[in-house]
């Protein structure tokens, strides 16, 4: 015990270390959080063209000076910092969303919670297991889908893979059959199971990376993109199975970039940017954290000159105004500080200007408008 | 949810992983023909040009510097063991680059299981299929030339079996050396066609020139394959075959230790820098 203390304190500190202790002691901290992320960090060597890592001479030659270009943040050039500081805990029958633009470190941060890459600093646990002291007890409690559909075997079918994972997961000889099955039913892939997996589409791939997580029964999940690629049928069915699995009481950590898809799954959801959690909170609460609510929508085909709306209404902002040259209307999209009185006082105004209106829309508030609110940029670029 | 990994555990994987590459092996026929077929077009032009250096098959040149004349038989054993370090270099090597490339190298890392368990379970089915390889390219071979084994081969496999695990212990190191370096294919072709000129499996080491022949001679291979050919063509080995037997003996112990120590470290590596996977 005192070795693996002191041990721990010389690699990470006094201060990790007697947390780690403390929870151990309490088992677990809290008893619910399945995975718990404190400080995670995760910088990379920055590679250069030609650089021939293997030599370790080679290194230092081109370790140094380096072409001064894309330095970022403090680590300066010799790093990418792909993962800054981040912590979340994800409880219990709760769908945990990371949702941020590409590069923004959510590959990475799942990366690090599944044992396969080693944080450079911070804490992951899985279940009361520290990733980088535990792995493989880490490793037995969690069902992973990374991004992209080559995890699977394509020269065997998809029972064979699946049989072939479920003894790498330890499930007893007895009851692979029935677990695989079990497996294949529940993602709707039965009857196409005996097939080779190259023959599969990307969503019947992506439902068999699911149904092998699952193999193994685990009370975490971790899926990265799970619906990418897919066309919107497969989407809405694999979100279906994936709420499913939550209300089994499973812990589920997703990353994505959709954010319908973040705001219609997540119980709470982390948006991340440049390796660092801007904001946290369920859909609703960071929505409602916007100053505006909803976003109204105007197409309109004026009569006479330059039309000023915020002079017939006062609480009105336009967010955005652009004129179609083709149909010769103009689009405006407006924040409304007092929707009830203000709307009155635009269509009375609307309707003394002389323009009319071909089309009007009223926007719910996404969490791109708070990506955007936060950021000042588009999630998709 | 207790966690076990217990000796039972892990040799049920390791059959699981033999089960699998098996089926996968032989879902590519065209592969697994021309493992086969190399070999023998290989043989078929060195046996004729062998032929016009015979007299009443027997070679007397040949002879005279190995103590035997039947240089088929002489390629033959060289070639089974040359066969096992091709493969330990190109299978066990090569294939886990393979499936990094190909994406499924993490979903076995995943698994909870130790690595070098999810290792040896390949090694034992590239040794079943080298197996049966090998001894399908022999009776094709004494088909096709012909060629005597007189010593005890039952002696000689004594000797084979220890080579054959030394080479797996070098080739779990081998294969995590690949996973890191980024063009393996040519530091695969260097290396594996190197060992194959200096460890004699075509020719007595003897016949290289000097500073080859040391190199040769730093090689637990080379002992093995002179050893093997002392016992059953009566070939004039090296050094006593005793001695022989001690090299590969600890070159097993040594090999092990320090391939699975190598691919911790390099492993390690992989996993601070993340080179896996993402290519
Ligand atoms: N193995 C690696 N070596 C070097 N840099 C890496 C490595 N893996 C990731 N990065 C860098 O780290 C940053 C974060 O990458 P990551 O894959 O985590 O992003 P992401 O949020 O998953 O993006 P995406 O939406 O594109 O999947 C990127 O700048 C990426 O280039
Ligand atoms: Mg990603």
């Amino acid at each position: 015990m005192i070795g693996a203390i002191s041990r721990s304190v010389l690699r990470r500190g006094w201060r990790a270390a007697l947390r780690r202790e403390r929870r151990r002691a309490t088992g677990g901290m809290d008893m619910d959080a399945l995975v718990t992320a404190e400080d995670l960090r995760k910088r990379f060597p920055r590679k250069r063209v030609g650089q021939r890592r293997w030599w370790p001479w080679a290194r230092r030659e081109n370790g140094r000076g380096g072409n001064g270009t894309g330095a970022s943040g403090a680590a300066g050039d010799e790093w990418i910092v792909a993962v800054d500081g981040v912590s979340f805990e994800v409880q219990r029958g709760e769908i945990f969303g990371l949702l941020g633009p590409n590069g923004a470190g959510k590959s990475t941060t799942i990366r690090m919670l599944s044992t396969l890459l080693e944080p450079s600093a911070g804490t992951a646990v899985i279940c009361g297991h520290d990733v980088r002291w535990e792995p493989m007890q880490a490793r037995a409690r969690l069902g992973v889908v990374l991004a992209g559909d080559r995890s699977l075997y394509w020269k065997l079918s998809g029972r064979e893979n699946l049989e072939f994972f479920a003894t790498l997961y330890h499930v007893p000889a007895h009851e692979v059959p029935h677990r695989v099955n079990w497996a294949l039913e529940r993602m709707g892939l039965a009857d196409r199971a005996d097939e080779l997996v190259e023959r599969y589409s990307t969503g019947m791939k992506q439902r068999l990376s699911l149904a092998r997580a699952l193999l193994a029964d685990p009370p975490v999940l971790l899926l990265d993109e799970p619906t990418l690629g897919l066309d919107p049928q497969s989407a809405r069915n694999l979100r279906e199975l994936i709420l499913e699995l939550k209300r089994e009481g499973r812990a589920i950590l997703l990353t994505t970039h959709y954010m319908e898809e973040a705001d219609f799954l997540c119980d709470r959801v982390a948006i991340i940017d440049h390796g660092t959690i801007i904001a946290m909170d369920s859909p609703g609460a960071l929505k409602r954290r916007l100053p505006h609510e909803r976003v109204y929508r105007l197409e309109l085909r004026e009569t006479n000159g330059a039309l000023r709306l915020t002079d017939l209404v006062p609480g009105a902002a336009v967010v955005e105004e652009r004129r179609d040259e083709a149909t010769g209307t103009l689009h405006l999209a407006l924040t409304l500080a007092e929707p009830e009185q203000d709307l009155a006082a635009l269509w009375t105004g609307l309707a003394h200007s002389g323009a009319s209106v071909v089309n009007y829309s009223v926007q719910e508030p996404t969490l791109e408008d708070v990506f955007i609110s936060l950021t000042g940029r588009a999630l998709r670029d | 949810m207790e966690w076990r990994t217990d000796l039972r555990t892990n040799l049920r994987v390791v059959r699981a992983i033999i089960a699998k590459d098996w089926r996968v092996y032989w879902r590519y026929p065209v592969n697994a023909f021309m493992s086969l077929l190399t070999p023998i077009m290989w043989l078929t032009p060195v046996f004729f040009l062998g032929l016009t250096f015979s007299r009443d098959g027997d070679a007397l040149g040949f002879r005279a510097s190995t103590g035997t004349g039947d240089f088929v038989a002489f390629m033959v054993l060289g070639g089974v063991v040359a066969s096992y370090v091709r493969t330990v270099f190109w299978q066990m090597g090569f294939s886990l680059k393979t499936e990094m490339e190909q994406g499924t190298l993490e979903s076995l890392w995943l698994t909870p299981n130790s690595r070098l368990w999810l290792l040896v379970g390949r090694s034992v089915v590239n040794v079943l299929l080298t197996a049966i390889n090998t001894v399908t390219v022999m009776a094709a071979v004494y088909l096709l030339f012909g060629f005597e084994m007189t010593g005890n081969v039952g002696q000689a496999l004594l000797i084979l079996l220890p080579l054959i695990v030394a080479l797996y212990g070098f080739g779990i190191a081998y294969a995590g050396i690949v996973l890191y370096v980024k063009d393996a294919n040519s530091l695969t072709d260097l290396t594996s066609f190197f060992v194959e000129v200096v460890s004699g499996f075509n020719y007595p080491v003897t016949a290289l020139p000097r500073a080859l022949m040391v190199v040769g001679l730093a090689l637990p291979v080379t002992y093995g394959v002179d050893a093997i050919r002392a016992i059953v063509l009566g070939t004039r080995p090296l050094v006593p075959v005793q001695v022989s037997v001690a090299v590969v003996l600890v070159s097993v112990v040594v090999f092990w230790v320090l391939g699975r120590w190598i691919f911790n470290r390099v492993d390690a590596r992989v996993r601070a820098m993340g080179t896996l996977g993402t290519h």
